[in-house]
């Protein structure tokens, strides 16, 4: 009886989740100043975003209060892609995936049991910090991802929910000597038509269009064959859409995703290869692929941002 | 906060001493050891290498490559992973030994190798073209490491973490494939060619051997080292 009542209520949480995640995407940043936007996006509140979010109070001690609560708060509202093994084979996923109902997710939701996150601020093969998942359920992922943002959560119950996906794998307990620390991001410098030319130049020399295209708009001699952990098809980005930026649209984020890699993709890290110098070069030059990148508008952004005293102008 | 810190690391600390010396392998001095060794055949012909389907850069790449899958010679099979199970304490080994690990005319090489956890592999890209070395964990293939190799000649060292299968392919070239076993301890070899191996200086005792070939499977045996003897162990694999 018990459990039936569950299983309605987690399908009833699973119909809200592809109504609410289906119309969050079909408005997509993009399509800016429309009607319907602002409807979904206040209504709905799970439009994911590009900019990063970070928390803004202390995290909460992790006790088993919290990660009950955490756990409470993942059978409301993520279990209806993640699954009640939390493996990523959610109802919405099934559903769309074995039986070509409902909406059909781009991407397999992430299976926490295993732990292979894509969005990190860690090395390559690390596991992300609690502030990386944070931001995670914060912003939710766009594009081929339709992981909704939580933002409009309490932090403590987002905090929450990060502790209690900490406990569905042994990998935090078992690689806790190993467990590398976040790279450093340095400020951006400030971009100038030279930045680019040497961007261009470290953009070449990376190989970045063997898979982005010798433009960026994704669609590289490797882009078809590419394939995730999930062995499913999966597509590297268009730098043109801004909209689409997974980790974030930000130079930091553009820098952290290049250095870290996304782990389960074949995104790889290109820590070893790259100078300081040339890690702002390339994200001064992956920011001029975006359709709607101004470079005197970035450099107005970056230079209000090293003097916050001084007035915009 | 700082004070909590402290507090939170000290406990982190105490963990993890108490983890690392439950299942963490001890290098003691082995006067005695003795040897397994044998050879690896395979019954019959070996099965015939499917030709890869080069679809890049094949100035660089070739093309009519054959896969490395089955190498042997004489009967004999190679690229068979030989290594005990389980084993707590046996000879010292060179932790910060770097395994050699190329990317050659968008070939792994060495196709199979094993190393000890906690080593590191020094991935190297011979080729003049952007390879990827991209670990996988396990049967289900989770992600330990992706690696770029935009540059040639330049050897990044990377930390195997886990013990168990791990294997390699690259994103860029989706027809290169290798493995790298790992284990806690140094007993593990891959047999030669002609299928001969030997693991040496194992402390006298019984023992649980594995027997892997990436696509033949994998088969365990008992052995018994005596104190300074050898250990004969052959297995035959068949299609």
């Amino acid at each position: 009886m018990k459990k039936s009542a569950l299983k309605f209520g987690l399908f009833v949480t699973g119909i809200g989740l592809i109504a609410s995640v289906s119309m969050a995407v079909t408005s997509k940043p993009a399509s800016n100043s429309s009607s319907s936007e602002g409807f979904y996006t206040t209504f709905f509140k799970y439009s994911s975003e590009t900019g990063n979010i970070k928390p803004v109070g202390k995290s909460p001690p992790v006790t088993p209060g919290l990660i009950r609560y955490g756990e409470w708060s993942y059978r409301g509202l993520c279990i209806g892609c993640h699954g009640v093994k939390a493996d990523g084979n959610g109802a919405v996923w099934e559903l769309a995936d074995k039986y070509g109902q409902g909406h059909k997710l781009p991407r397999k939701p992430r299976d926490f049991t295993e732990a292979i996150y894509k969005v990190r601020s860690t090395p390559s093969g690390s596991l992300p910090t609690d502030t990386d998942l944070f931001s995670a359920i914060s912003r939710g992922l766009v594009a081929d991802e339709d992981m909704p943002a939580f933002k409009f959560l309490p932090e403590r119950d987002r905090w929450a929910i990060v502790a209690y996906l900490k406990t569905l794998t042994d990998r935090w307990e078992e690689e806790k000597d190993d467990q590398e620390d976040p790279i450093e991001v340095s400020s951006p410098t400030v971009p100038t038509a030279e930045t680019l030319v040497a961007g261009k130049r470290v953009y070449e020399l990376m190989k970045c269009a063997k898979c982005h295209g010798e433009l960026g708009k994704g669609d590289g001699p490797s882009a078809p064959h590419l394939k995730d952990d999930n062995d499913l098809p999966i597509e590297p980005r268009d730098f043109s859409d801004a909209s689409m930026f997974v980790a974030g649209s930000d130079p930091e984020s553009v820098y952290t995703t290049f250095t870290t890699g996304f782990d389960g993709t074949p995104m790889p890290s290109f820590a070893d290869f790259l100078e300081e110098k040339e890690r702002w070069e390339l994200v001064w030059y992956v920011m001029s692929l975006r359709n709607d990148w101004d470079l005197e508008k970035a450099r107005a952004e970056i230079l209000q941002m090293n003097n916050p005293d001084k007035a915009p102008g | 906060m700082k004070m909590k810190n402290t507090v939170k690391w000290l406990g982190v600390a105490s963990v993890l001493m108490l983890s690392s010396t439950a299942g963490a392998y001890e290098a003691i001095t082995v006067t005695n050891g003795g040897t397994i060794s044998g050879k690896i055949s395979f019954n019959g012909a070996l099965p015939a290498n499917p030709t890869l389907d080069i679809t890049k850069d094949k100035e660089v790449c070739g093309t009519g490559i054959k896969a490395d899958y089955y190498v042997g010679s004489g009967g004999g099979l190679g690229n068979v992973v030989v290594a005990i199970e389980k084993i707590d304490k046996g000879k010292a080994y060179n932790k910060k030994e770097i395994i050699a690990f190329d990317n050659k005319k968008c070939m792994f090489v060495p196709h199979v190798t094993t190393a000890v956890k906690g080593q590191k592999l020094g991935i190297n890209n011979s080729d003049p073209v952007l390879h990827n070395t991209h670990l996988y964990h396990g049967a289900k293939l989770k992600t330990l490491y992706n690696i770029a190799l935009p540059l040639q000649n330049k050897v990044i060292k990377k930390k195997i973490r886990k013990p168990g299968v791990v294997t390699v392919k690259c994103d860029a070239h989706e027809w290169m494939l290798s493995y790298v076993y790992v284990f806690k301890h140094p007993y593990s070899t891959v047999s030669a060619a002609n299928g001969s191996f030997a693991i040496k200086d194992v402390p006298p005792g019984n023992y649980k051997v594995k027997i892997w070939h990436e696509k033949l499977g994998e088969v365990t045996k008992d052995v018994t080292v005596a104190a300074g003897g050898t250990a004969k162990l052959t297995h035959s694999f068949s299609k």
